[in-house]
């Protein structure tokens, strides 16, 4: 890579790399050139700026930062996959309880009479409100009945006007 | 991403973000947790690692931002980083290698003095030799404004390596 260069074309080049105008390319013959000439003749205090860059470096972190951070990423971790687990068992306990009481919903809706039946049977204490409903349904079957009794007497007096016609039958044919 | 992946992908990332760190914030504790909390935080994010496009220069800004916002705040105590020094031209008699690393150190003051803007772009650039388009990626900055914040910044450097030589050490 130094051979794409001249020393004489070190001065311009180093202008151009103060201007900020040089290239990687540029850049790397440079720092390749200084480290090879360490303080060339007229251009010592250049040479002083890529000395700083080539021969130094900063603090480095060492493995008790790897072993830090990766312990703190294995508890998160652990933390998450209980989280997880926790949110999964929730989930079904509520899908679990979510499904009773849809079938209970379903079951009471379906056969109301039975329900009934069962509360007046068991004894159990039966809502006030469905025996009420029950009570009322039955007084309004028993009158509607009654009724109907009584129109099945009045219409037994029709057979009347069939004797009645009868006897009259002959005696206006004489 | 899983924590195969980001011991393979992220955690080689560490010194590269550190030394970016140290150069904006200039204390090394706060560096330290800077870096831990941004890895942290990409590693909680579980987003996986095909959605990032370039990890390193996320990390890069993700690193610039929070130190920025730790500037801010303003409680960050500088300190003189101690600077490790490497290469033949140290190989020399005790003397000699004291005044090599004075000024070494020297130039490296003068680096830490830039405004922060300035220094990261030297950081990037001539240290850790990221593209011009990286620069704009990682700081977010215009393409001009990257070059003429680095020639600002490398302007000043110069001027002060020659103040440097024409006092001598002793003056600084």
């Amino acid at each position: 890579m130094l051979m794409d260069y001249n020393t004489t074309d070190i001065k311009p080049l180093l202008e151009k790399f103060w201007a900020g105008e040089t290239s990687s390319h540029e850049e790397n013959w440079l720092k390749k050139f200084f480290n090879e000439n360490p303080s060339p003749k007229g251009m010592e205090e250049d040479a002083m700026y890529f000395l700083a860059l080539s021969s130094s470096c900063s603090m480095r972190l060492d493995s008790s930062f790897d072993h830090e951070l990766m312990s703190r990423i294995r508890n998160k971790e652990q933390r998450t996959t209980a989280f997880r687990w926790t949110l999964r068992i929730a989930a079904s306990v509520i899908f679990i309880v979510g499904l009773v009481t849809v079938s209970q919903w379903v079951f009471k809706t379906d056969e109301p009479p039975v329900q009934i039946t069962q509360t007046t049977n068991t004894t159990q204490p039966v809502d006030l409100e469905v025996m009420r409903a029950f009570e009322q349904t039955k007084s309004a079957l028993l009158l509607i009945s009654s009724k109907l009794n009584k129109g099945q007497e009045q219409t037994m007096m029709l057979s009347k006007f069939d004797e009645a016609q009868v006897r009259i039958k002959p005696t206006s044919e004489q | 991403m899983t924590t195969a992946e980001f011991q393979l992908n992220v955690l080689p990332l560490k010194n590269k973000l550190y030394a970016f760190a140290c150069r904006l914030l200039t204390n090394a504790e706060e560096a330290r947790d800077t870096v831990q909390e941004v890895m942290l935080k990409m590693w909680e994010s579980g987003k996986p690692l095909a959605d990032y496009e370039n990890i390193e220069a996320w990390c890069m800004t993700m690193v610039r931002n929070r130190s920025l916002d730790k500037i801010r705040v303003g409680n960050i105590r500088q300190q003189h980083l101690k600077v490790i020094h490497r290469g033949k031209r140290f190989e020399k008699p005790h003397s000699e290698k004291m005044e090599l690393q004075e000024m070494v150190q020297h130039v490296i003051r003068f680096m830490n003095t830039l405004p922060v803007v300035q220094r990261e772009l030297v950081e990037l650039r001539d240290f850790q030799e990221k593209s011009y388009e990286e620069l704009v990626e990682i700081t977010g900055l215009e393409m001009s404004q990257v070059k003429v914040y680095l020639h600002r910044a490398r302007k000043t450097i110069r001027e002060k390596i020659t103040e440097l030589n024409a006092y001598g050490l002793q003056h600084n």
